[in-house]
């Protein structure tokens, strides 16, 4: 008999069963994330998402949009025009597993669905006392603002144009992103206790300085607003304009005259925004990029959208001089080029070619304007902060937003001398998933977008998901976040779960199961004969959460976790709470 | 599109291949030219694939375990020529073959048709061979005529022709209020009762082993025996309508009647049965509460049973591990027609009863007996153990627990002595969860487990249970602790021993105790 086992399997199975625990997260849990839950590892302001696309399945977009509102902030802006790093990590979409979840559209579909009141989450702590001011209305400046507010200080946010919104309302064409998003996502912040003062500008008129001893702590989130201009010959000819100064200039509504023909030079985010504005305008637009397709920092689908609004793009195409008479642009002259082993492109001699034009918009990138900044507090100051992409160069709105909350995380530890804010694991003992394997078969649900007839300057492009298409969509996700484990001490070996395995190496026969001193796991033996099999293993990285082994084990071996990270207050004071 | 659980694939199975094989057709086919989708459904015709490629089991139908030497003979030659000479006796009072190549299937189907005798429905997800207790027919307390009923159903083409039921459905009859016809374990339980000198029956449903077993509640207190063909056409109705084709492990009818709760579930029997036009249902009498009241045993290792009827006994043989070899069958199928009726019943023990024995023949015949090799006594006591095949012939199987019977009854049921003063006491050995050897109700249940060693690997054992039982509410065995098979012998030796050190006088029976002490306290005790 296995005497000497007994005690501690008894110990075991008399465990008193807790369904519920939080703590502090571990190195163990952010690598235990990072294997299972990706999406969640790869959204930079680390948003739940299993847990708000199972909302939407479950028919609760009002929740759904309160979870995201609590990690991303703007959810119907994002669900619009995030850059979507998470959906590239998604499980789905991995090698023989289809398409990854339409992650994006499932958010915006959420905030589409929910009541459009206006949503304020709790204060994570009382009143501090404590003031702050923002220098930038964007959206790091916003983010910051929101989680500064929950943390119970008084914000007041310094916008030098007469709207809030930064590059959202400034930067993004409307048939990206209605205004009426952008502003109701704002009020939602205002609703918080954010102050926004607009056509506030720091510098002259209202010196760093002077904020600096009127407040507590000032965060500079000012945005990048410097253009990068590549210098060529002739860039003193008329017609060259920067390419968010172009958008900047429409989106405040006046008037562009682009003349017929337009070239876009570049590969991101803005190149992509000026064409397919330029073309609104009706001008004979194309895109020039240097690079390749696999280099350009486009948001998925819109090389698709510039395709169906017939918007050439020419690739591997450098730039070499403008080319003007009477003082006004002509031709762009271009090189060939060709990438060499760093990805960097190398020009092609003797392969220079010239393109006919009447307006360059030059999508070449901005940098932060410090020129506002008064001398003395240029090498720092102990309450000055910065965020976004004023402080880390230009980048995506979700790394804004990432940001602009660490950047409040560390403004709070400043102002309060405590960390207040942590990062926490709770694990819900669960007893299903919700998840059938027929949600496998469900496709990667299509946006429906506004036919090309309709497609003008204010009319949205991407129309969203009915509500039925978005409970569908949301029904893909694996649910990354239950944790399935075969508990060894009930597991009987008998193997029926690897026999209704449905992956080949989801679960595994093994000799050893190495893992480090956290309990991380490090590295395994696989059991090749019964006879050195000491442990049947779930392989969670391999695993699609289908429950075809909870429903194959004899014995209720295979336990099911629902483990959720997020940013949580820490109670320092009962009083505070 | 609206996403929900798929069907399994055997419900995609059976809904596209008919499962009435012509296996002369099987025959002349490559074996690899069966689809593993047409192996699952040869069940259907009582052919089962076993662990060996192109190997088949083929269990018949025998309903209520009878059978008369003409068929039993049949079945010995037929095993002599197809199946190396051997037959097993189930714990469904039937009979198995074994080692039958492909192309004899229809052999055997066609030879035991001959007779009387049919495979149809001997597996699959069908309603399985009725069964009812071995003293049926001439038990000394019958109530009733339980074989009539078992005839009736196993006649009634509405019970019989359910080809495509969630799951596999089973009935048990029984001739008198006793444990003995594992009513708590079966789908559908009937049990007779008396009142006023009318026979009734009482109803169960909702019992099944399994990996995860489910004991049956009690339904009605009475149904007039003119409806109890009625009511069990209701409930493979109900069956059919209510159970769960999408997760297999929830498909069984105990499954349904756990959900809906007696009351509810005989409700829907009743409208079931008003949809049909079924009239006098208001003779039908609900449970007043769910919990059975099943009667103890009425044998306990008698070698000889005297029949209801003055003048013939029942006559009891103990098989050695189900397993009759073909000399031994044609042995006792000669004994059975010159000393007794020629009568052959199969218990659910694994063991034969010879029926309708003179009882001036009863001394010869038992004589003869033990002469050709078998044992009389140690009925429902330690001899008396039940094993499924295990990894020998199963795909399912961990444990060989075959092997495990041998070194059991080895060690511990050759010693007369020690065994009769544990006195009454079931082991029941299954190769793995799915406990076709019941060990969830036995005193005790060996399951076939894999157990850690020091060698870091991981040894053949068995997880022992005890305490299990079918009579009164009846109770699933408890588990105790686990055992690595070179050791169960000291396991179940120290297990007994405990039993016997500590047990309250002679009297207190080994599944009482288990209750008395509790699981914990024995865990304590076997330390």
């Amino acid at each position: 008999m296995n005497g000497g086992n007994l005690k501690d399997l008894f110990a075991a199975k008399r465990k008193p069963k807790q369904t519920k625990t939080s703590r502090p997260a571990t190195p163990c849990d952010a690598l235990w994330l990072e294997k299972n839950i990706p999406c969640q590892k790869a959204c930079p302001a680390g948003t739940d998402i299993p847990a708000y696309l199972t909302a939407i399945a479950e028919g609760d977009p009002e929740e759904a949009y309160r979870i995201n509102l609590r990690d991303n902030i703007f959810p119907a802006i994002l669900g619009r025009v995030c850059s979507r790093p998470c959906e590239a990590a998604c499980r789905h979409g991995r090698e023989g597993l289809g398409d990854p979840v339409a992650i994006c559209f499932s958010k915006r579909s959420a905030a589409d669905f929910q009541q459009q009141k206006l949503v304020v989450l709790n204060p994570w702590f009382a009143p501090s006392g404590k003031r702050v001011a923002i220098i930038g209305g964007g959206v790091a400046g916003l983010a910051t603002a929101r989680q500064l507010a929950l943390c119970g200080h008084q914000v007041v946010v310094h916008e030098k144009h007469d709207r809030p919104g930064g590059m959202l309302n400034q930067g993004i064409p409307e048939f990206r992103l209605p205004r009426q998003i952008i502003d109701h996502e704002i009020e939602q912040i205002k609703a918080q206790g954010v102050e926004i003062v607009c056509n506030s500008s720091i510098g002259k008129e209202l010196p760093l300085g002077a904020l600096t001893q009127q407040y507590d702590a000032v965060i500079m989130a000012a945005g990048t607003l410097s253009p990068n201009l590549p210098s060529l010959p002739g860039s003193e000819l008329e017609g060259i304009r920067h390419g968010l100064n172009f958008l900047m200039q429409l989106n405040t509504t006046e008037a562009v005259d682009l003349g017929e023909r337009v070239i876009v030079i570049g590969g991101g985010f803005t190149a992509m925004d000026c064409a397919r504005t330029a073309v609104r305008l009706g001008a004979d637009t194309q895109v020039c990029y240097r690079r390749g397709e696999a280099e350009m920092l486009v948001t998925p689908g819109e090389l698709e959208e510039l395709g169906h609004e017939q918007i050439p793009l020419k690739y591997r195409v450098a730039p070499k001089a403008y080319i003007g008479t009477d003082g006004r642009i002509s031709a762009m002259r271009f090189v060939r080029t060709q990438l060499n082993h760093e990805r960097r492109p190398v020009e092609i001699e003797g392969s220079e070619f010239e393109i006919p034009v009447d307006t360059v918009l030059l999508a070449t990138g901005q940098s932060a304007d410090l020129a506002w900044i008064d001398e003395a507090l240029r090498n720092g100051h102990e309450k000055l902060f910065s965020a976004g992409d004023f402080s880390s160069g230009s980048s995506s709105l979700i790394e804004a937003i990432a940001n602009g909350k660490q950047c409040a995380q560390n403004v709070d530890r400043f102002l309060m001398g405590a960390d207040r804010l942590t990062k926490r694991v709770v694990t819900e003992i669960a007893k299903k998933t919700g998840r059938t394997l027929k949600m496998d078969e469900i496709e990667r649900q299509p946006m429906p977008a506004a036919p090309l007839s309709q497609r003008d300057l204010p009319t949205e492009v991407e129309q969203g998901y009915d509500e039925l298409t978005s409970v569908e969509e949301a029904k893909r996700c694996y649910r990354c976040h239950y944790k399935f484990e075969i508990d060894p001490l009930k597991c009987i070996l008998c193997d029926w779960c690897l026999k209704a395995r449905i992956r080949p190496d989801c679960i595994l026969p093994l000799k050893t199961l190495q893992q480090d001193e956290q309990g991380a796991v490090v590295g395994w033996e696989v059991s090749e004969h019964r006879c050195d099999r000491r442990r049947v293993w779930i392989n969670e990285d391999e695993c699609i959460r289908c429950g075809a082994c909870v429903e194959a084990c004899p014995v209720d071996a295979i336990t099911l976790h629902k483990v959720t990270l997020g940013m949580e207050p820490v109670i320092l004071n009962p009083s505070e709470g | 599109m609206k996403a929900q659980p798929g069907l399994t694939q055997v419900e995609k199975d059976k809904l596209e291949i008919d499962p009435d094989f012509d296996f002369r057709e099987i025959a002349a086919r490559p074996f690899t030219a069966i689809s593993p989708n047409e192996l699952a459904m040869f069940k259907w015709s009582g052919v089962y694939h076993q662990l060996q490629p192109s190997f088949f089991m083929i269990r018949i139908v025998t309903p209520g375990g009878r059978m008369t030497t003409r068929q039993f003979n049949r079945a010995v030659d037929l095993a002599e020529q197809y199946a190396q000479g051997e037959l097993c006796i189930t714990t469904r009072q039937t009979l198995q073959f074994h080692w039958i190549r492909q192309e004899d299937i229809y052999k055997i189907i066609e030879g035991m048709a001959e007779v009387g005798i049919t495979t149809k429905n001997g597996c699959g997800d069908v309603p399985r061979n009725i069964i009812g207790d071995s003293l049926a027919g001439v038990g000394p307390q019958q109530v009733g005529d339980s074989l009539k009923l078992i005839r009736a159903m196993a006649a009634d083409d509405e019970i019989q022709n359910q080809r495509n039921l969630p799951r596999k459905h089973k009935i048990s009859v029984a001739s008198s209020n006793d444990a003995l016809a594992q009513t708590l374990m079966n789908c559908q339980g009937w049990v007779p009762v008396e009142r006023n000198g009318t026979v009734g029956w009482k109803y169960h449903a909702g019992g099944g082993l399994g990996a995860r077993p489910y004991l049956a509640k009690l339904i009605f207190d009475w149904v007039p025996e003119a409806l109890v063909l009625d009511v069990t056409r209701a409930a493979i109705e109900a069956f059919r309508r209510h159970g769960d084709r999408r997760k297999r492990t929830h498909s069984r009818l105990k499954v349904v009647v756990d959900q809906m709760g007696a009351k509810k579930f005989g409700e829907v029997l009743i409208d079931i049965m008003k949809e049909k036009g079924v009239q006098e249902l208001d003779a039908i009498v609900f449970a007043n509460h769910p919990v059975p009241a099943i009667g103890r045993m009425s044998i306990n290792g008698e070698a000889v049973i005297p029949q209801k009827e003055t003048g013939q006994s029942i006559v009891r043989i103990m098989i050695e591990r189900s397993e009759l070899t073909t000399a031994q069958s044609r042995a006792i199928s000669k004994l059975a027609d010159e000393r007794g009726g020629g009568i052959v019943m199969f218990t659910n023990r694994q063991n034969i009863e010879l029926h309708d024995v003179p009882n001036e023949n009863v001394e010869k015949l038992i004589k003869a007996l033990h002469t050709t090799g078998f044992r009389t006594e140690g009925h429902e006591h330690l001899p008396d153990i039940v094993a499924c095949v295990g990894t020998t012939l199963c795909k399912m199987a961990i444990s060989d627990s075959p092997d495990a019977y041998h070194r059991l009854y080895a060690a511990l049921a050759t010693d007369e002595k020690y065994w009769k003063a544990i006195g009454t006491l079931r082991i029941n050995i299954t190769g793995c969860p799915n406990n076709c050897a019941h060990a969830w109700i036995a005193d005790i249940g060996l399951r076939g487990t894999r157990t850690r060693n020091a060698e870091g690997g991981s040894t053949e054992g068995y997880s022992i249970f005890v305490g299990g039982k079918l009579s009164e509410a009846g109770k699933i065995a408890e588990y105790l602790c686990d055992a690595p098979t070179e050791e169960i012998v000291c396991a179940v030796k120290k297990i007994l021993d405990v039993y016997l050190e500590t047990r309250n006088g002679n009297d207190e029976r080994f599944v009482d105790f288990c209750e008395r002490i509790g699981v914990k306290t024995f865990q304590e005790l076997i330390k």
